[in-house]
């Protein structure tokens, strides 16, 4: 029971990492989270499950989705994010949060308020391995979160491009004047970012089924993610996934259901007193 | 001379605003446009309380709908289990609310910015599962039904138009205070805090203290405007107070004018007649109004005020000197 809750927790976790680390992206991009984020995952996965039922297959509908999901972030970057960027810090959380008002009202109005069932990616037989059930889903949900943080890793670390957007996002008039384009760079950040985060739904989407008013809730995960493991940080957006996701697991077996959703805040609430910078920052950042 | 004219200008506007003010529920045809007015000043109100947090003192908050909300349950189970009228109803839900933003304020002086945002929403969110699942004593998702009418001093509110008048009473008040707020000392505190907090420190300003009053003086404006909604709505439920109304409360603020004393009133007028007028959309309606909203934020960031003052200026501008020298001639 215990091994098996630990198991559930890995995996949501993983998805949480995903999104964390997009969230991360942005936010050392920025300087600022996007309340949009959970609102892209939300919209993402719906277009996924509309290609998905008119008959695309599969594997091209997501595929597509996750286009358009960074179109979506490449539109939110360069239409609102772009404009209001000079004015105040407000007016750029506040455009966001309206960014996301609007996605949220959209999909009501095309998808319906009620939940929605994702077709499952993984087979849903277990597999008995030495005495223990682990289902495809697991193994895949984390497999793949793993292997798409490690190879940002790479790409951030390795591939010149990756370095051109770090150093873009950490010092835009250093990058500037090394002739790097930080607005290109940027509008890229925000693609990926969006990327991941349409990923993230369509792992999680199976289990928590599709539904309008998932971009609230799965959005502040990311964020509470992010920041326990230390907002810009890979590694870190990693690490506060996999914890958060345990915590609620083991909360929800343990304490009680119902409050589910409300653990993860209450871990937000807790870091943010005692350690805002999360667990892996020693540095104190003074836009915090 | 001059100035005691602008003065005597100033005295009847606010006569004939007064006597508008007074009169309107005889002219507003239905329950129907009455209830929207009234919801109208009870925006006006929430839209004063996040005004004062983030307008003056710049301490960003996206869970103000919780405040309401407590208010407003705080109200209800006092009513229906207990019995008490509007008055002890009223204090009651002020200090439960202002305990609340007590609680709040307590992590929320150590982040600032985004992490302030996001701890506000996550308070927002928590209150919210509460109310859902709490169900002993909320009722669930099926919320509180049959609170009972407003009365006080023997009198007892039926109507939506009476309901008007105690709405105006506070609303008023409302205003009044904050102004009163930001001319004083502690007003010019807040907006030095939000200007810049090392150097507000620097002048001598106890910025700990005065986040922690502005956090409370806001919960306790939504807190009256809570008991206000429990009272003329007769019915509390999680749905009013979700993360989607903090928004509206947010931008009622924004709209109109961040920082000034007018700039929740134009918000209040706009954020709830535009529902209203974009009716004919249908479901359509939601996503526009939050498009329309997106489009005044990006093209006017200091919100509608600013600039149609500026621009009034400039009109009478035009205007004076034409006039000045009419009357030379």
């Amino acid at each position: 029971m215990l091994i098996q809750q630990l198991l559930n927790g890995l995996t949501n976790g993983s998805i949480y990492a995903l999104m964390a680390v997009g969230v991360t992206m942005v936010y050392k991009a920025l300087g600022m989270l996007n309340f949009a984020h959970g609102d892209i995952l939300m919209v993402g996965t719906f277009i996924c499950l509309t290609l998905y039922s008119v008959g695309v297959p599969f594997a091209l509908a997501i595929i597509l989705s996750i286009v358009s999901a960074s179109i979506l972030g490449f539109a939110l970057e360069r239409f609102v994010i772009r404009r209001v960027e000079f004015s105040s810090f407000v007016n750029l959380l506040i455009a966001t949060v309206g960014v996301s008002y609007v996605l949220r009202n959209l999909a009501m109005v095309v998808w319906g308020t009620s939940p929605q069932l994702f077709p499952n990616i993984f087979s849903p037989t277990p597999w008995i391995i030495g005495g223990f059930m682990i289902s495809p889903r697991t193994l895949g949900t984390i497999i793949i979160s793993l292997v798409i943080i490690f190879l940002l890793h790479l790409f951030f670390t390795k591939v010149k491009l990756g370095k051109c957007m770090q150093l873009a996002c950490s010092d835009p008039e250093g990058a500037a004047m090394m002739g790097i384009n930080v607005s290109h760079m940027r509008f890229l950040t925000f693609g990926i970012s969006a990327a991941l985060a349409c990923i993230a739904g369509i792992l999680i989407a199976p289990l928590s089924y599709a539904r309008a008013d998932m971009s609230a809730i799965v959005g502040m995960k990311a964020f509470a993610a992010a920041i326990l493991g230390g907002i810009g940080n890979l590694w870190g957006a990693l690490l506060g996934g996999v914890i958060l996701g345990v915590v609620e697991a083991l909360g929800a077996t343990y304490i009680s259901t119902a409050y589910k959703d409300a653990f993860s805040f209450i871990i937000l609430f807790v870091v943010l007193y005692v350690k805002p910078t999360g667990l892996l920052n020693k540095r104190v950042e003074n836009k915090l | 001379m001059k100035k005691s004219n602008s003065k005597g200008t100033k005295i009847i506007v606010i006569l004939v605003a007064a006597a508008i003010l007074l009169v309107l529920p005889f002219l507003l045809p239905n329950d129907y446009i009455t209830q929207i007015v009234n919801m109208i000043g009870i925006y006006i109100i929430l839209g004063t309380s996040i005004n004062i947090l983030t307008g003056y003192t710049g301490q960003l908050s996206l869970g103000q709908a919780a405040f309401f909300g407590i208010g407003a349950y705080a109200t209800a189970l006092l009513n229906t289990r207990l019995g008490l009228s509007f008055i002890p109803c009223l204090l009651i839900a002020m200090v439960i609310t202002g305990v609340f933003g007590l609680i709040l304020a307590v992590p929320a002086l150590k982040v600032k910015g985004s992490y302030l945002a996001l701890l506000t929403m996550g308070f927002g969110e928590v209150i919210r599962i509460i109310m859902v699942n709490w169900k002993e004593v909320t009722n669930g998702t099926a919320g509180i039904l049959g609170i009972e009418d407003a009365s006080f001093f023997g009198l007892v509110l039926g109507t939506l138009k009476q309901y008007y008048y105690l709405i105006l009473i506070f609303v008023v008040a409302g205003i009044l205070y904050q102004r009163a707020l930001v001319k004083s000392r502690t007003g010019r505190a807040l907006v030095a805090i939000r200007e810049d907090v090392d150097a507000a420190e620097l002048c001598g300003i106890n910025v700990t203290t005065y986040k922690i009053r502005a956090f409370v003086l806001s919960a306790v404006y939504c807190g009256i405007a809570g008991t206000l909604y429990a009272m003329m709505i007769h019915y509390v439920s999680p749905d009013t107070f979700v993360s989607n109304t903090s928004s509206v409360i947010l931008w009622t603020a924004i709209v109109g004018g961040f920082g000034t004393v007018v700039g929740p009133v134009i918000g209040g007028v706009v954020m709830q007649v535009l529902p209203e007028v974009l009716r004919f959309l249908g479901s359509w309606r939601l996503v526009i109004y939050g498009l329309i909203l997106l489009i005044v934020i990006l093209c006017f960031p200091g919100g509608i005020f600013p600039y149609a003052e500026r621009g009034f200026n400039r009109i009478r501008r035009k205007i004076r000197p034409e006039s000045a020298s009419a009357r030379k001639e």
